[in-house]
This record gives structure tokens, sequence and C-alpha cells, in this order.
């Protein structure tokens, strides 16, 4: 048995007491002791956290991490008694989450699946035939949802003891207006489009727009050119691609899985947020823009849902919040360029996000109320928000 | 006619010829003086960081030749530390970069071993919402002013994976400096000045502290404290002068073993000078030593001529008595002396083997500038007037006391309990001796020692400023980057983890998995390893191509992959953690082999130190077993008796004895700098007994064993205790003068060897011989005498 020496809590403000959040950290000072095999002396140890969920029955907290670390942290009044199971396995489990039936699942760096029970961790499935990092888990229902690395993505509708890839073919980019009808380049901010299904809905001078002699299409960048001023009215264009960089299709990294009745919602690379509705055999591109410059494309790290709001965060400090099941979003900007690495509700419906540098906020009237990290002596990165029993 | 009579005849010849022919004689010592005395302006004090390691040792070995690869060993740690609050102030952190900036230009250092938060090589990387990788120097250009901008950099800082706890403490209240130099010759002096200066600088406005560790440190402050050498040799000699004034109350008396003592030197220097030797100051006490020895050979040979001019004979007769009598005893105890030393010449550390092979000779110097000298000098001088009932010297009065309680039966009882006392008491105390340093910091110096205060509070501070290194080699390209090979690594490290002094690792799974994190926008869950070694490789490639200073994966393998370095960090280098450390690595590493890749140890200052703490062990029981049958195997030839040799082993084992019950009791470690003067120290008791069993048998031809053993108590045995008192007054001065704990003890050590050997040699010595009348001592009894 060890014992937890460092452990932060926010002060005592009514979010303290509604959620004791006990944000693991994914680094350095996470303190153990353990004793020294070669003299029994206790010494300070470093073990490094990288997805936690709490168990309803028990309260206690169940955490994952590198080099096949799982643990779990009960409270014990004066602080956190932390107990980690040995297991053979060497890699890294970098998601935990639990599913129907109450079985946990593991997700591992090199794409397999394990369940865990009472400390027994059993490995029961493979995922990437390219020992691709399983990033995420989410369920609904009896549906399980798996993404990861190079377009890992997969489900099981049996506790995880069997999967099935899911393939991303074409996904369907919903029709985009074009901001102004001045001639010029603009950016689609997708790739591999297929240009069959590319519809450019615009008139110059009273007549359909013409490939080649109005406009032009690179497929593979995703650029539109147009040559010549467009009518008065709206233009728009839709199509379908292949996510992923230039002639890569389907090289995508999905680093959220969202799971809802009847939609499920992926975040990753690109800034691409995916959604389908019948349990991914078509997928439908949201947040699509046109610009006039290159994007800078986010990069979704994490999202979550609750009550048909669903939550993103990315790198750099980049937060978008969609308040419609994921049809529509808006950005939620925040003063940092930290990555935010976990994002949930509380409240039912208040955003609150944890990332890089001790980064910990709370969307409240509108704007972000951070903590202090200095003041909190945050020292680490902050990735788990979890509610304990009991509030 | 026996054998001891035919050495005895053939000493006396010899004597007597030298003695008709002085002046040539004195020329064919002189020629040699002035030839090796030319050398000794060539000779020069100084340390090498190289010399201290054992070259032939596999763990040097592979440590000299991937140094040239990874760097070496010869780091100074610094640490600035704040009063109050931390580092992040724009007055602190303009300090770091000028402390960085300062000794990047001190001559000698390793421009690539420079490490701090303010040096460009030191980055912080990040990703910006588009992907673009950003890697800026932890330290921007233009230090923050504003209180907004200094709380980011502390944020910032705090979670730097490369920089907390390594860099900067965990309460930000101190950041490390590391600035490693070139193991050849250093101008320790130089550094130690520069580094004081800077130190001065950055705590002159009392916000801030500044401490200073590592080898060239302590080599600066050993130097520094050199100077007071002076002061310790002039207070050496005046003590000994005293001495021997107040004992012979003459000229001769201080002159002649002044004079032999420093012919001595000049042929022991002048072979440094000549073979290009270096004297590194701490093995200084060892030399004096040698001297002292010198001195008491004199002091002999001194109070057998003023016995012999005593008994009434003439000048001449008594220096021809002298030399002739003393010829055998002296030269065995010479010959002895320096086999002892010579031993130590097998020795694979250069500075040991160096000290090994100078000082033999010039211990056996001693038998031309002594054992002949100095007696043809007495020829020369005029008679001393002698007390010719001698009683009134205060050695003689005691050792008149010490004869009558030796031969009276009632001194069985006191001598065995005391002798009991010393073989219980040492065994105890002896059991606590360890090889390597006992404390943490540096046991040169005094626990309260500025340098070992310094060393103890960046320990406190940092993960630990002590590294092994163990190296991954291999024949093919690129096999580093195998993640077969790199789990190795990584479980490696989780297994090093285990110990209590750890602090933490370098090794390449870490820097993967935390650029490997980088390119995938800092998300914490790409920290792993990537699947196939081609992967690995772009991940390295990028490291290096986007660092500001080339060579960065230096730290982590070399350029083409066969070798990776493996550091484990450790809070201290003591004995225990070092052989703890080494044992875990070997234990990991047999049971995990890797195809086409071995494993090799070791560098770092745990490695070294480790090949030195190995090699001391091999060396001192091999030293010490050498000593003690070069030495009985002398007294067996010289007497052919074993019982002389058994009798010469019974004062060198209580002598080993206390020598080791010393150093277990004060926590003195068994390490480079300590043999040398042990393994000298050991052998100092066999002169007094050889000089006692000589003079007994010398005594006994004339007289009943009982006369024979109070007879030489009351001569011989007064000598022997005043050469102690001489030697131990030299010496003694150095316990509480020397600001060096190494000198202090080495002192203290080397007095109670004197003394114990001296009291050995006193009393024990001839309690066994009385009680068991050896043959070698009585076959020389005269027939016609009662027993």
């Amino acid at each position: 048995m060890i014992r937890i020496s460092a452990a932060w809590q926010l002060p005592a403000t009514r979010l303290a007491v509604l959620w004791a959040i006990f944000a693991i950290s994914w680094g350095a000072p996470t303190l153990w002791a353990q004793n020294s095999p070669d003299t029994g002396v206790n010494f300070i140890r470093t073990v490094d956290m990288v997805s936690a969920i709490v168990e309803d029955d028990t309260g206690q907290i169940i955490f994952s991490g590198k080099s096949g670390v799982v643990g779990t942290l009960s409270d014990a009044g004066a602080g956190m008694v932390a107990r980690i199971f040995r297991t053979d396995v060497k890699d890294d489990f970098l998601v935990i989450e639990k599913v129907a039936n109450d079985i946990v699942l593991l997700g591992s760096s090199k794409g397999d699946i394990y369940t865990y029970q009472k400390g027994d961790v059993k490995k029961i499935a493979s995922l990437s035939a390219y020992s691709e990092p399983i990033l995420d888990i989410d369920s609904h229902a009896d549906l399980i949802w798996a993404s990861g690395g190079r377009g890992l993505l997969a489900t099981s509708t049996n506790g995880g003891g069997d999967w099935t890839g899911v393939e991303i073919g074409t996904v369907i980019q919903p029709e985009l207006t074009l901001p102004s009808r001045q001639p010029g380049v603009w950016y689609l901010g997708v790739s591999n489009i297929d240009s069959e299904s590319v519809v450019f809905n615009a008139q110059i001078n009273g007549r359909p727009a013409v490939i080649d002699e109005d406009f032009e299409l690179d497929v593979d960048e995703g650029r539109l050119t147009v040559f010549n001023q467009l009518d008065q009215g709206a233009a728009s264009i839709s199509f379908r691609f292949q996510p992923g960089p230039p002639y890569r299709g389907g090289d995508v990294t999905w680093s959220a899985v969202i799971a809802d009745a009847g939609v499920v919602t992926l975040a990753g690379e690109f800034g691409l947020i995916l959604q389908s509705t019948d349990q991914g055999k078509q997928w439908v591109r949201r947040d699509g823009v046109i610009t006039r410059e290159e994007p800078a494309q986010s990069y979704w790290l994490c999202g979550a849902s609750r009550n048909g709001k669903i939550i993103l965060g990315g790198a750099a400090g980049k937060i978008h919040l969609s308040s419609d099941s994921g049809l529509t979003w808006e950005p939620l900007p925040i003063d940092s360029q930290e990555g935010v690495f976990g994002v949930d509700f509380i409240d039912d419906d208040t955003p609150i996000v944890a990332g890089a540098v001790g980064l910990l906020g709370i969307y409240r009237g509108g704007s972000w109320a951070m903590a202090d990290r200095t003041v909190l002596g945050l020292r680490s990165w902050g990735k788990n928000m979890l509610q304990l029993t009991g509030g | 006619m026996n054998g001891a009579n035919n050495h005895h005849k053939m000493s006396m010849r010899l004597a007597n010829l030298m003695i008709d022919h002085k002046f040539i004689t004195m020329l064919l010592i002189l020629i040699p003086s002035l030839v090796l005395g030319y050398a000794l302006p060539r000779i020069e004090v100084y340390s090498r960081f190289a010399d201290l390691l054992p070259q032939q040792h596999e763990y040097i070995k592979n440590y000299n030749r991937m140094k040239e690869t990874f760097g070496g060993a010869n780091v100074v740690t610094m640490s600035i530390e704040a009063t109050e609050g931390d580092i992040f102030t724009t007055k602190t952190l303009k300090k770091i970069r000028m402390l960085t900036e300062e000794v990047d230009v001190i001559q000698g250092i390793n421009h690539y071993q420079v490490a701090s938060i303010a040096h460009p090589k030191i980055r912080r990387v990040r990703t910006t919402s588009s992907g673009l990788i950003k890697s800026e120097p932890v330290l921007p250009k233009v230090i923050p002013e504003s209180e907004r901008e200094l709380k980011r950099l502390r944020e910032e800082v705090f979670s730097n994976d490369i920089v907390y706890g390594t860099y900067v403490s965990t309460d930000g209240a101190a950041a490390l400096i590391l600035a490693g130099f070139d193991e050849e010759r250093l101008d320790y002096s130089k550094i130690f000045k520069r580094l004081t200066e800077l130190k001065e600088e950055i705590e002159a406005d009392g916000e801030t502290l500044l401490y200073i560790t590592g080898e060239p440190m302590l080599k600066g402050w050993i130097y520094h404290h050199s100077s007071e050498l002076k002061e310790i040799f002039a207070v050496t000699l005046g003590i000994i002068v005293l001495l021997l004034l107040l004992h012979f109350r003459s000229f001769a008396g201080v002159f002649i073993p002044l004079l032999g003592t420093g012919m001595s030197a000049v042929w022991g220097l002048g072979l440094v000078g000549w073979l290009g030797y270096n004297i590194d100051p701490l093995i200084l006490v060892v030399p004096i030593l040698i001297s002292a020895r010198t001195a008491s050979h004199c002091v002999q040979i001194m109070e057998r001529y003023q016995d012999a001019l005593r008994e009434g004979a003439s000048k001449d007769a008594a220096v021809r008595t002298t030399m002739g009598e003393l010829m055998v005893p002296a030269s065995i105890a010479i010959f002895t002396d320096a086999a002892g030393l010579m031993v130590l010449a097998v020795s694979s550390v250069p500075i040991i083997a160096k000290l090994g092979i100078f000082c033999a000779f010039w211990s056996l110097s001693n038998l031309f500038t002594v054992v002949i000298l100095v007696p043809l000098l007495l020829l020369l001088l005029p008679q001393p007037v002698v007390d010719q009932a001698k009683s009134s010297h205060l050695p003689s009065k005691l050792m008149s006391k010490m004869a009558n309680f030796i031969v009276s039966p009632i001194s069985t009882v006191p001598v065995l309990a005391t002798v009991a006392v010393i073989l219980i008491g040492g065994a105890y105390f002896a059991k606590d001796a360890e090889v390597g340093e006992s404390t943490p910091g540096s046991p040169i110096l005094f626990q309260d020692s500025e340098y070992n205060v310094a060393a103890q509070r960046i320990n406190e501070k940092f993960a630990g400023s002590n590294q092994l290194s163990i190296y991954f080699e291999s024949e093919q390209a690129h096999r580093m980057k195998d993640p077969e090979v790199l789990m190795v690594m990584q479980e490696f490290a989780k297994h090093m983890a285990g110990h209590e002094t750890f602090g933490g690792t370098r090794e390449i799974p870490g820097l993967v998995r935390s650029v490997n994190r980088l390119y995938h926008f800092d998300d914490p869950r790409w920290s792993i390893i990537p699947p196939t070694q081609r992967d690995v490789g772009n991940i390295l490639f990028m490291y290096e191509a986007g660092a500001a200073v080339p060579g960065v994966i230096l730290e982590y393998m070399d350029l083409e992959g066969k070798v990776a370095n493996v550091v484990v960090f450790f809070k201290d280098a003591t004995g225990a953690t070092v052989t703890a450390a080494i044992a875990r690595a070997t234990e990991f590493l047999a049971a995990h082999p890797l195809d086409g890749v071995t494993y090799q140890f070791a560098g770092g200052i745990i490695g070294t130190t480790a090949a030195g703490n190995q090699e001391v062990q091999r060396s001192e029981l091999l030293q010490t077993i050498l000593i003690m049958v070069v030495v009985m195997l002398a007294v067996f030839f010289t007497y052919r008796s074993a019982t002389a040799a058994a009798l010469v082993f019974v004062v060198l084992a209580i002598a080993v004895l206390v020598n080791r019950a010393y150093m277990g009791m004060r926590g003195i470690g068994l390490n480079i700098n300590t043999l040398p003067v042990t393994a000298v120290g050991i052998g100092v008791g066999v002169d007094y007994a050889i000089y006692v069993m000589d003079r007994v048998r010398e005594e006994v031809r004339d007289k009943s064993l009982i006369d024979a053993i109070r007879a030489m108590l009351t001569t011989t045995g007064s000598a022997v205790l005043f050469t102690a008192v001489t030697v131990v007054g030299g010496i003694a001065y150095w316990i509480p003068g020397s600001v060096l704990r190494f000198n202090s003890e080495m002192a203290m050590l080397l007095s109670l060897l004197m003394i114990s050997n001296m009291i050995g040699a006193i009393t024990l010595l001839p309690w066994l011989i009385k009680v068991f009348k050896p043959k070698f001592v009585m076959r020389e009894h005269r027939e016609d005498v009662q027993p």
C-alpha cells in the first residue's frame, strides 16, 4: 500500500462544494512513497497517470498510465491512498473507460484493448494492425466506440470482446457559403475532395459558373479559385472528401470520440469534427468554413457531451461548444495558448477545462474564470476531472 | 657458526670497508644525489582527474572510449538559490544568465557540457494551434520584467519536463547550472578563483546564494587549502627539531637526522622530476610519513652511536659498531618499507602506481642516505658529549620501568588483556569500515565545509548531481532506435528507480516520448514510443534538426545510433549507493539480454567511483597480503626463522586491525586517496619490530634472555619510543591544523598506527620473546652464560 503525498483541491468555492475536482496530473508532481527493496527505507517515486474514472459502487478512482500502470485512489480522510496493481503489460494505458454492465476497458499505446476487474488486467482484443495507439473510448447503451491514431476507429457491441473496424470512406461536406462575391482564392479546410461530388452553386453574369472558365478547384489541396466576380446572391459549394492530408486520405488521428443517443461525434487532426447517425456508415463534417487565408486548423484533443451540448478542447487553448448536438459550433476563446487536455460539464451545462501548464478554467456568464496556477501551486498538467461520490 | 653470525660478520666487514674509504663512499652517494637533485625544479604539484581512475578497469576503459561522444565526469554543479521567494525575479534570472555565460568562458570548459535554463540548448518546445512547432530558449532573450511575464515564465518552467526538477528545483527557489571540464591537466586554482569571484558577485546583494560542487571545485578547494601546507610543514619541522634537540641535546642530534631526511627527499623527489610525474596535493601526507620514517632510522643510528660512546668506545669504534650492528636490521627495515610501497605500483590507478614507484625508491634511498651516510657524517663531526647514565632521558626512564614490568611475571595478564581489548574493540569497529565514501559530499573536507554544505544543499533541491552512465552498444547502425532496445532502456530506468537515492534518468525512451508528444500538439497521450525503428528515427532526427545548437542528441546517443548513453541520477555517491547502483544495474541487464547489443559499464561519477572502489577493494586485499608476505619473507630469510616472521605478522595484524577499526569508527571510507596512506601506514610497525628483535639477539649473546630484553628496552626500546614520539609529533599538528578533513584524519590514523605499533613493539613483542624463547633469538646465546 502506498500513500499519496501531494494532491490539490480547488479552494472553498461553490465549485469545490459541488465537485471535488481531482485533476490527476500527467507529469512530475504526483508523488508516491514506496519501500526500497534495497534498504527498506521510504522514498518518493513518481507515477504518470494518463486517464482515470470513478468506480460507482466504491467511489474510488481507477487510473491508468505509462508502462502498464493501473491503480486505484481512495479517500482516506487526510489524503488519498493509492494502490498500484502489478501487471505484465509494458505498453502504456492511454485511456480507461467504463462501458455498459460495469465493464471497464483500457486502451493501449499499441492498439490493444484490455479489461480491468478488481485489479486484474486482461487483454481481450487488438484493434490496430500497425500498433496505432487507442486514444479514446466512449459508449452509449451497448455500442462502444474506440478511436486512435492514423484513422483507427472501431465499434463493439459485446462489451469489448469483439470489434468491428470502421472505415471512413468519404465524408459529406454540407453546403458551405462563400463569404464574398469577389474573385480570388478560397480555402475549404479539407483535402482529397471527390471531384465528381462537387456542386458549386454560383452565378456569373446570370449564368451558372463554369469550371476552368469561372473557377478552378484543386481537389487534392482543397483550394477553390474564383476568376470572376460572382453575381448577387449566395454562392455555395458542397462536396464529399476523404479526411486526411493531401494524397493520404484516411490518415487522421481521432483524439476524441463522443457517443450519444443516435449520434457519434469524432474530433481530431486538421480541425475535423465528424458526425454519424448510422453507426459509422455515413459521416458528415461539422463546423466547416471557407477562408481566404490558408486556415490555421485546430487540433482537437478531447471532448465531452451532456444534455445535447458537446464541448471540444484542443491544442493552443482552442475550445468549441455546440448546444445543438454538434450541428453548429461556437468558439469559447480562452486567455491561454496552452493545450486543453480535458473538458467536461458541471451543473449539467457549465463547461470546465483542464490542460497544460496547470490550466484550469470554468466558463460562467460568457467568460472563462481561470484558476490561479501560481496560488494553487499547479505545477503540471491537468487532464482528468472526476466527480467523486458524495459530491 | 650460524647464518646470523655470518650476516653480522659480513656487515661488520662492509662497515669497516666503507669507513676506511669514507670519502669515496660519500662521493658515490653525492654523485647520484646531485644527478637526482638536478630534476627537483621540474616537479609540479597538481591534480589530474584521469590519474584517479583505474585505467585498466573495464569501466574506465569503456568510460574513456565513450567520453569523447558523451562527455566526461569532471563536472561542476552550481545552484543559485533565492534567499526569499523564488528565482523568478528579473534580477535573479539575469544572474543565472550571467553565470551561465561566464562559466562558458572559463579555460578548460567543455562547451557542450554547459547547461542551465539560460543556455540556448535548453529549450521550451510548444505547438501553435496550427501545428507549428516553436522551439524557444527557456529563458527569453529579453528577460521579462513585468509581474505578469515573470509569472507566466514560472508556470511555463514548472510544466517543462526537461527543466522542472532538473534545472529548476521543484519549489522554484533554485536554478542549476552544469559545467563540464576537460580531464587533462587543468588549472584548478584558476577555475576555483573564478568561480569564487562569481559566487561573491552573485551573493553580494544578499538576495541569492550560490552553491558550487563537483570534482573541479573539490580540487580547487584542495589547492586552496594547500597553502596551509607551508604553515603545517613549518610547524612539523619545528616540532621535530625541538624533540631532537631535547633528546640529543647536541647540534649533531638535530643536524644529522635532518640532513639524512633531506638527502633522502632529494633522491625520492628527484626521481619524481626525472620521471615527469606530478604530485597530487592530496597524497603529500605520504611523503611526509616517509620523511618521518627516514628520521626515525636516523634516530636509531644516533641512539646506537651514543650507546656505543656511553659504553666507552672511541668515536671511530662507536661508528664502526653502530654501522656494523645496524646494517642488517636497518637494511631489512628499509627493504621491507620499500617493498611494501612497491606493492602499490601494481595498482591500475595512476596516482597510486606513481606514488608506489617513487616512494619505494625514496624509501630505498635510506640505505645510502641513512644507513651509510649518517655513520660517515658522525665520523666527520666532533664527538658529542653524551650523558653517561642516560637515565636522565625521559624515554630511558620510562623504558627502564617498562623493562622491569615486562620481564616480571605480573606482565602476562595486563599484556594479554590489552591485546584482547585491541582485538575485540578493533574487530567491532573494523566491521564498519567500508569501501568508498561513507557520507554524502566529499570526505576529504569536513561536513560543515562550504563544499559539503553546497553538495548537501544541491542534493536536497535537485534530483541528484551524481550520474551513472550505462552504455548500450551495437555494431549495427540505428540499433539504438529500435523500439525493442528502447523498451529495455525504459524498463531499466524503472528498475533503477527502486533505490532510495535515485533521482531520475536521462535516456532515449524519455526523449522520444517527450518529442513525440510535442509533435502531437503536446497531447500527453502521445507521450509514447512509436512502434517502428523508422518512426523513432524520425523523431530523433526532428529533435536534432530542430535544436538551436548542433549535437544535442549526443547527450543520448552517437550520431550513427550505435551507442546510447543511459544516465541514472543519484543523490549521493557514497560507497553504499555506488555498490547498490551497480548491483541493481547488473542484476537487471543480466536478466534482459538483447541480440546484438552489449551493455557497457560505466561512466559518470558513480561509474568511475565504482571502478575506483572495486579497484581499491581488490588492491586493498591484494596489497595487504602482499605487504605482509613480502615483509614476512624478508624477515624469514634474514633470520631463517618462521617464528621471527610470525612475530612480525602479529605486529602487522594488529596494525591492520587498528587501521580498519579507526576508519570504521570515524566513518572514513577506503578509497583511492586513503588506500596508499593506509598501505604505507601498515608497514610502519615492522621497523620497530625488526630493531627490537635484532637488539634482543645482539644482547642475548652475553646476557640471559631477561637481561637481554631489559637491555633492549632501555636502549632500542627507548629509541623506538622516542622515534614514535618524533614521528607523531611531526604529523600531529595536521590533526587540528589542517582545514582538509582528509589530512587531519590521515594524520590521526597514522599517529594511531605509530603509537599502536610502538606499544606493540615494546610490550607485546618482548613479552612474546620472553614467553616463547624463540630459537632465532636463543641460538645467539653463548652457552657459558646463564640463560
